[in-house]
């Protein structure tokens, strides 16, 4: 489609106000000092217990990106869980390998860490080398990544951002160097090679809740209890098309094609 | 100030892709004094999306600037690796030398084909051919081939009965796998449709992994709404904002 040509439905934009409303209004609340529950989850939960193994192993720790450039969604997320992990990098003088792919990435990745050094005082110890623009092919990146890693002994493996076919050359090469590997994706489709190769996932809208879930500050908890208001709410509709739906084709004259047409509007 | 500036962008920018999505063509149609009938939103969103272009332009150089410094240390001092950096340097030359070349013969001589046998410069397309067909595709080929054997690897270690769910996970892709190779429907060929091996395979596809993807996606989508938000509002953690983690 044309860019330009394609605007929301009503449906869409109802489903688009109700979102974001559930979104702002939980951020307000949270940030008047209400107290809301995220439940644990053991993928993000790892992120500390990798970057302390490498801390401990005297080993770097690697953390990749992705492929997509810096203007992609899971690129941002992935960018504001590395300056978790470089501050805390920076905290322990844990040395920390960032390999970027896509060039428009490479400069934001690189003033990320540096901030994150900066943050914690210790930007003396910064080293703008190790936030490497390694080759703008997929294949070449991979292949560039996959010698770091082993020539670099690395401790921790971080996989975030855009994945596609490397994600199990990376896990694979990962783990014959023995690291901790932590992979954060949104791609279903490299969800099972993660899976089978990694020691914790992090997977869907999981992916979107890990500053939220690392920082808990109030903008990032509301957000996502937001989040979950919202899925609650499409889930209901989901719900009662199905059981309207089904009554239609048990119950004789019950038209359901009204309910179509509205999600249609 | 700066904060204040980039808010304000940001803002803006977000404001108008927002506002061109929801406002329908109808709303926002109107006619000029020449009669010609205007689109105030969606007519410009081309020419805003190109002032991305430019900034992203910019980051371009800079990621080939770290790339050439970091190989121009290593081969200038004859550090560890420096053979691998004059290579760098020597495909690079070549394959900037040699396309910009082919595009500039094949740009100036447009009306006709420069590159035919026999023309003074059908060498050069061989050449680029070389580089770009026989080269570069061939190494990106090996290096995508070898992922089969890391998935050999991967899945020999992951598919073992070591809790509930792997052995879930084991059963699921035992089924699935034998669905999809001539070997399961040869198997089960002679019993009811309901028993046989790709029945199965396509039951498991359809009624759980299908639910499981849209469901997934509907949490990614809101995921990103949220993140997109939090970033239109300049709300969002991190050092975009110069708010600490």
């Amino acid at each position: 489609m044309a860019i330009g040509s394609e605007h929301a439905t009503i449906t869409i934009a109802c489903i688009i106000f109700v979102t974001t409303g559930a979104i702002l209004f939980n951020i307000f609340r949270a940030r008047r000092g209400k107290e809301l529950f995220i439940r644990k989850i053991p993928g993000i939960a790892a992120v500390d217990e990798a970057i302390g193994r490498s801390t401990e192993m005297g080993r770097p720790i690697l953390f990749s990106p992705g492929l997509y450039p810096v203007q992609k969604m899971n690129t941002l997320a992935a960018l504001s869980v590395l300056q978790y992990i470089a501050r805390f990098a920076a905290k322990f003088g844990t040395r920390l390998i960032v390999p970027v792919c896509d060039p428009t990435t490479y400069p934001v990745a690189e003033e990320v860490v540096h901030e994150a050094y900066e943050a914690e005082g210790k930007v003396e110890d910064f080293r703008p080398e190790d936030v490497k623009f390694l080759a703008g092919g997929q294949f070449a990146w991979a292949m560039a990544t996959m010698g770091l890693m082993l020539r670099e002994r690395v401790g921790s493996c971080f996989y975030f951002g855009e994945s596609q076919a490397e994600s199990l050359m990376l896990a694979e090469t990962g783990y014959l160097a023995q690291a901790i590997q932590v992979a954060a994706t949104d791609a279903l489709y490299q969800m099972p090679f993660y899976i089978a190769a990694c020691d914790y996932c992090i997977f869907g809208e999981e992916y979107y809740a890990v500053t939220a879930y690392l920082s808990r500050e109030p903008v990032m908890t509301g957000s996502l209890i937001g989040q979950d208001i919202s899925k609650l709410v499409i889930a209901g509709l989901i719900l009662l098309g199905v059981v309207y739906t089904t009554v239609a084709s048990i119950v004789p004259g019950l038209d359901d094609t009204w309910f179509v047409w509205v999600l249609q509007q | 100030m700066k904060r204040r500036i980039v808010v304000a962008v940001t803002f803006l920018a977000g404001l108008y892709f927002f506002a061109e999505y929801l406002i329908p063509n109808s709303w926002q149609t109107i006619t000029t004094p020449s009669g010609a009938e205007v689109r105030v939103l969606s007519d410009y969103v081309k020419d805003v999306a190109s002032y991305l272009l430019v900034v992203l332009t910019f980051a371009l150089g800079l990621g080939w600037a770290n790339l050439l410094t970091g190989m121009w240390k290593k081969l200038a001092g004859f550090k560890r690796d420096w053979l691998p950096a004059l290579f760098f340097f020597l495909a690079v030359a070549t394959t900037l030398t040699i396309g910009f070349w082919h595009e500039e013969i094949a740009r100036v001589y447009v009306a006709e084909d420069p590159f035919v046998d026999g023309k003074p410069m059908a060498w050069l397309d061989s050449v680029w051919s070389i580089i770009r067909d026989d080269i570069n595709s061939s190494l990106v080929a090996s290096v995508f081939s070898l992922l089969a054997f890391y998935m050999a690897s991967a899945a020999y270690r992951a598919f073992k009965l070591k809790n509930i769910d792997a052995t879930l996970m084991l059963i699921a892709a035992f089924i699935i796998m034998m669905g999809n190779v001539p070997l399961g429907n040869f198997v089960t060929a002679n019993a009811p449709t309901n028993l046989q091996i790709p029945t199965w395979s396509m039951w498991i596809m359809n009624y759980i992994n299908s639910p499981t993807s849209r469901a997934l996606n509907f949490g990614i989508a809101i995921g990103i709404l949220a993140i997109s938000l939090r970033l239109w509002l300049s709300i969002e953690r991190g050092s975009f904002f110069e708010r600490e983690l």
